[in-house]
């Protein structure tokens, strides 16, 4: 399989440089994002049915 | 920022269109792919969420530093010492006051009071006022003994065991109840052994007032500058204090009692309230001479609306001084129905004491009648005493007070004299059954010694005059925009625009920013956790 994500590191070390409001905002964007990803997590249950058939 | 948020989408995207299966290939390939697919889904994830999670605290701790860099210090000021400096001065300014009677300014009426029968007694309440009252008479240089509490053979039985080998609060409580039982009216029995010891030695107290005066003045630092002067210039120094310290200037929007948000510049709830008080142009416009006019406008309506609410809460006082002004009764004439009663009181309880005769010394009569007689004639002299508190009113009223005589007189001579305050109280409590008596003599005296008063200060009780309606038309003329509805249904309104201008004022001369508390409230409301 191709692995086709590429993992861009973020250090944040130019947040210092944000004024509050956008922290804040993007505070809540990456709350979001994290949401996003907790209910992007893929269960696996049809192998199971599959080794049953 | 915009940066970030295109990454996070970016991923969003490439995980929402990462294949998780595969159409082409044995059921064994396609198996495995999925399960491959599924790993590194889930995996990428779990790396994604490490890294933000790693963001948000970064975040986090930026955001509370600079909350903390934000939000003041707590404030180092004593505000009950400050409190504390007051009582003071109207003790002195009361000690001054030609209206008060000599016996409420040494705070013996008050005392007194402890003995009425009509309220809720406490033991230990009547053991301290004997104990301040004992000290007040040592201080005017009158020592009491067993010798002086004679007035009753019950009165001379307690309080020889008051006197006795420093009795223990207990011993006190036991003693009471023994002779209680015996005497239902102790109480008013020792009151008035007190009175008549106070009235007997009216001369010596009478000379400690200015001693007392003096000492006062002495420990506050009063010098011989006028003491309203005096109190005038620490309230405003104390209000300088209070508008310079930042916190609590603050402190309002720290602890969400106010929105920052409504006061910053481009606020229409703050137009609104700012321009309500102009007349035609709106504040923004008007010169810096004339916003500091409007400044000054708003401090002095503030002392205003502070004597209307005084004035509104002791308005029954007014009235009944009013109607006892118009009821012009002079003259004391129960003193001399008290006189008569007092030698038959002597007569009988004279008897119950040992007497010393020609002949020796006489035993005290233990005759049951003569104990009964004695208990009827007390009662009887303390009723009598009850209306001569109400002469002594009335002849105060129509001795000090005449046509002349402003709202702020009448007030004096409610303050004056506690026994015509109790009966001022009763009037209020009808109405309001939850007062308490200590804290309304109080308000009493912070209104009548406030030295911001004008008002009533300046409208004299025989005038037929509207308060609020007096103060809008003064306010009027001074090109203010002020309503007898904002002094009397809005009055709560007023009240907080007022103290919402004098933030802002404060802010202003502090060179804080309400946007620095919009940036606080908005940290705070991300929950994070100290």
């Amino acid at each position: 399989m191709e692995k086709d994500i590429e993992i861009i590191k973020q250090t944040g070390e130019d947040l210092v440089e944000f004024s509050s409001e956008d922290l804040i905002a993007l505070y809540n964007n990456i709350n979001d994002f994290i949401a996003y990803l907790d209910s992007s997590v893929v269960v696996d249950d049809k192998n199971g049915e599959d080794e049953d058939e | 920022m915009n940066k970030y948020i295109e990454i996070m989408e970016s991923y969003k995207d490439q995980l929402d269109h990462l294949p998780l299966n595969v159409k082409d290939g044995t059921k064994k390939m396609k198996e495995d792919f999925h399960l491959n697919a599924i790993n590194y889904k889930n995996d990428t994830i779990k790396t994604l969420k490490k890294d933000y999670s790693a963001l948000l605290d970064k975040i986090k701790d930026i955001l509370l530093d600079r909350k903390k860099l934000l939000t003041p210090s707590k404030s180092s000021l004593d505000y009950d010492h400050l409190e504390l400096d007051d009582e003071e001065i109207i003790n002195v300014l009361t000690l001054e006051n030609k209206y008060v009677t000599w016996m409420d300014k040494l705070g013996l009426k008050k005392l007194l009071s402890k003995f009425n029968t009509g309220v809720e007694i406490r033991l230990n309440e009547i053991n301290d006022s004997i104990k301040e009252i004992i000290s007040i008479l040592k201080s005017a240089g009158v020592v009491v003994t067993t010798e002086d509490f004679k007035y009753s053979s019950y009165a001379h039985q307690y309080m020889s065991a008051y006197f006795g080998n420093n009795p223990s609060e207990e011993e006190l409580k036991s003693s009471f109840e023994s002779i209680y039982w015996e005497c239902p009216d102790l109480i008013t029995h020792l009151k008035l052994n007190f009175m008549t010891i106070i009235n007997d030695h009216e001369k010596e107290l009478n000379a400690y007032i200015p001693v007392l005066l003096e000492e006062l003045k002495k420990k506050i630092g009063i010098g011989e500058k006028e003491t309203k002067l005096f109190y005038l210039e620490k309230l405003q120094s104390r209000q300088r204090e209070l508008d310079e310290d930042v916190y609590l200037v603050a402190s309002k929007f720290l602890t969400n009692e106010a929105q920052p948000e409504d006061y910053v510049l481009s606020s229409i709830v703050r137009d609104n309230i700012f321009n309500k008080y102009i007349t035609g142009e709106s504040f923004s416009n008007l010169s810096d001479d004339d916003k500091n006019n409007f400044y000054d406008k708003i401090e002095e309506l503030s002392h205003i609306i502070v004597e209307l609410d005084n004035y509104n809460f002791f308005k029954k006082f007014i009235n009944d001084v009013k109607k006892r002004m118009e009821q012009n009764v002079k003259g004391e004439p129960t003193k001399d129905k008290i006189k008569v009663v007092e030698k038959e009181r002597v007569n009988v309880v004279s008897k119950l004491f040992p007497q010393k005769t020609l002949f020796g010394t006489k035993e005290a009569s233990k005759d049951e009648n003569l104990f009964v007689l004695e208990n009827t004639t007390i009662k009887n002299i303390d009723v009598l005493y009850d209306e001569l508190k109400n002469d002594l009113i009335n002849s105060s009223i129509s001795k000090n007070l005449n046509e002349f005589s402003s709202i702020l007189d009448a007030l004096m001579v409610c303050v004056g004299n506690y026994d015509y305050f109790i009966k001022l109280f009763d009037i209020l409590k009808k109405d309001d059954e939850t007062l308490d008596i200590e804290i309304v003599y109080s308000k009493l005296q912070h209104f009548v010694f406030n030295p911001y008063n004008e008002f009533v200060d300046n409208v004299c009780i025989k005038d037929k005059y509207d308060a609020e309606a007096v103060v809008c038309k003064k306010y009027s003329l001074l090109g203010f925009n002020l309503t007898k509805e904002d002094l009397t249904e809005n009055m709560e309104t007023t009240k907080h625009n007022i103290e919402f201008i004098k933030t802002c004022l404060c802010f202003e001369l502090l060179s804080l920013n309400f946007e620095d508390f919009v940036t606080i409230n908005k940290i705070d409301k991300l929950g994070f956790e100290a």
